[in-house]
């Protein structure tokens, strides 16, 4: 257990931006929610907040699942897997930092709705429908709200599109190590091709990572918008190990305590 | 004599490609053994079974008397060739993570080694190149007091000035030890005076595994000529 509880103090400290900009962002919620409270419908704020919250827990998974796989990526997982620590443990810590990230920017955001709906109490002011769905409201919660709902979908039909683009062009898309190894004329192909100027940045960046076993397939900067979602639905990375996979791996392929 | 490492019908397979085969080795308390071979011969992938990191898929490991695990890995002290550092940390920030979890690191050490490889505790690991890295990885593995050390490629990208100062260092600390350190390295010419024993694999297989003495002296050749006598 203490194993367990110092691998969650060292997550933790790998991620202070996160633990900074959560709360920092909640603070600010709460206070345009409580300055404003008086012009705005009490189911508008009670919106607002609830938005953040549901966004805090995909936050939680987000983080949890990308912090595993960015230790796949970096190789610092063979740092915890020799530790004398069961794979369970090592996991678990990491999914119980992600979850603390997003906890504390929640408990702030449920003890300011608190302070805000006290007096009436929140019960009286629960909207049928929370955010508007029937078009009650218009407006920027509205479109995240649908942006998360509709992403995942936007971005399997992009993908798929995009997937028959990358058949056309196969030879421009590093994906395997085989394709990898030929940076020399992928880079004179793209460096070919009409492309602005950022766009064969982003393509020479790539195909120089591509080499150091980093295999990025080539999107168009347009993706970056569908990225979210698309990793939310499990698509936004066709070349790459999926994260829950990783956490599989990190749990359950690590002997714990003997293999004999 | 007391063995520490004990492996038996050791087989590994990614996917269709098996990188170890019959492997069987057993190594004596206190030797600094040297793992060589070409790439992907699978020295790596036999140190990280030792270290607990990976699973085999058939035979039988023990490392000092118990199979990989957790029990093993508190006994066991791993460098692996790839950079698995975090980024974020300085160098007394590894240093404090591995102690937190090693009851066997000794800091004392710990920092005669840091002054040794001219690392100061302070610098951020981001910041350090590629060769201060490596020793860095040396520092933690070498600070502990384990049964065991194994290091994967430890001098790649070490100046060929450190690289002899450390291997003098191994020399004396470790020759007369109880601490067995297996190392596979590309380089056997010059660490081979480190080696009291070798183990040669080539494609997954034992091909040799000697004394070294015995083996200098029975073929009059160095260690680095019949390693390339044998895997040419």
């Amino acid at each position: 257990m203490r194993a367990f509880w110092r691998l969650c103090v060292h997550e933790l400290c790998g991620l202070p931006a996160y633990l900074l900009c959560g709360p920092a962002a909640a603070a600010a919620l709460m206070l345009y929610l409580t300055v404003r409270r008086h012009t705005l419908e009490p189911d508008a704020i009670f919106g607002w907040a609830m938005l953040a919250l549901v966004l805090l827990d995909v936050l939680a998974l987000w983080l949890g699942a990308s912090v595993v796989q960015r230790e796949w990526d970096s190789g610092s997982v063979y740092q915890l897997l020799s530790l004398p620590v069961s794979g369970h443990a090592i996991a678990g810590a990491k999914l119980a930092a992600a979850l603390t990230v997003a906890l504390v920017p929640a408990v702030m955001l449920v003890l300011g709705l608190l302070g805000i709906f006290w007096p009436g109490g929140i019960s009286s002011f629960a909207p049928p429908l929370p955010f508007g769905v029937g078009g009650r409201y218009g407006g920027p919660s509205e479109l995240i709200y649908a942006y998360f709902i509709f992403g995942p979908s936007i971005a399997k039909l992009f993908q798929c599109l995009n997937g028959r683009a990358a058949a056309r062009h196969r030879h421009l898309d590093p994906l395997s190590p085989a394709l990898a190894s030929r940076r020399g004329p992928y880079r004179r192909l793209v460096l070919r091709l009409p492309l602005s100027r950022s766009v064969r940045l982003v393509a020479r960046r790539r195909a120089r990572s591509s080499l150091s076993g980093r295999h990025h397939s080539f999107r168009r900067r347009s993706h970056l918008l569908f990225r979210l979602p698309a990793s939310l639905a499990g698509a936004g990375r066709p070349c790459r190990r999926r994260a829950p996979f990783l956490v599989g791996r990190l749990a359950f392929r690590a002997p714990a305590r003997g293999v004999n | 004599m007391e063995t520490v490492v004990e492996v038996r019908g050791l087989a590994k397979r990614f996917g269709r490609v098996w990188a170890l085969r019959e492997v069987n080795l057993a190594i004596p308390r206190g030797a600094i053994c040297g793992l060589l071979g070409v790439n992907g011969a699978g020295k790596s992938t036999l140190l990280r079974i030792l270290a607990g990191v990976q699973r085999p898929t058939c035979g039988e490991v023990r490392v000092a008397g118990l199979p990989p695990g957790r029990l093993s890995k508190a006994r066991v002290a791993f460098a692996p060739e790839i950079d698995h550092f975090y980024r974020w940390m300085d160098v007394g920030d590894a240093l404090e993570f591995s102690a937190s979890f090693f009851g066997d690191f000794d800091r004392v050490r710990a920092i005669e080694l840091l002054q040794l490889m001219q690392l100061r505790p302070a610098s951020p690991i981001d910041g350090l190149s590629r060769g201060l890295r490596a020793r860095l990885k040396l520092v933690l593995v070498l600070a502990r007091d384990a049964d065991l050390i194994l290091l994967d490629e430890p001098f790649s990208g070490i100046d060929p000035i450190s690289r002899d100062r450390i291997m003098e260092g191994l020399l004396h600390g470790y020759r007369a030890s109880r601490t067995t350190v297996l190392l596979a390295t590309h380089l056997v010419g010059e660490a081979e005076a480190l080696f009291d024993r070798v183990v040669f694999l080539h494609n997954g297989r034992v091909v040799l595994d000697e004394e070294a003495e015995a083996l200098r002296a029975g073929s009059g050749r160095s260690i680095d000529e019949i390693f390339r006598e044998v895997l040419a």
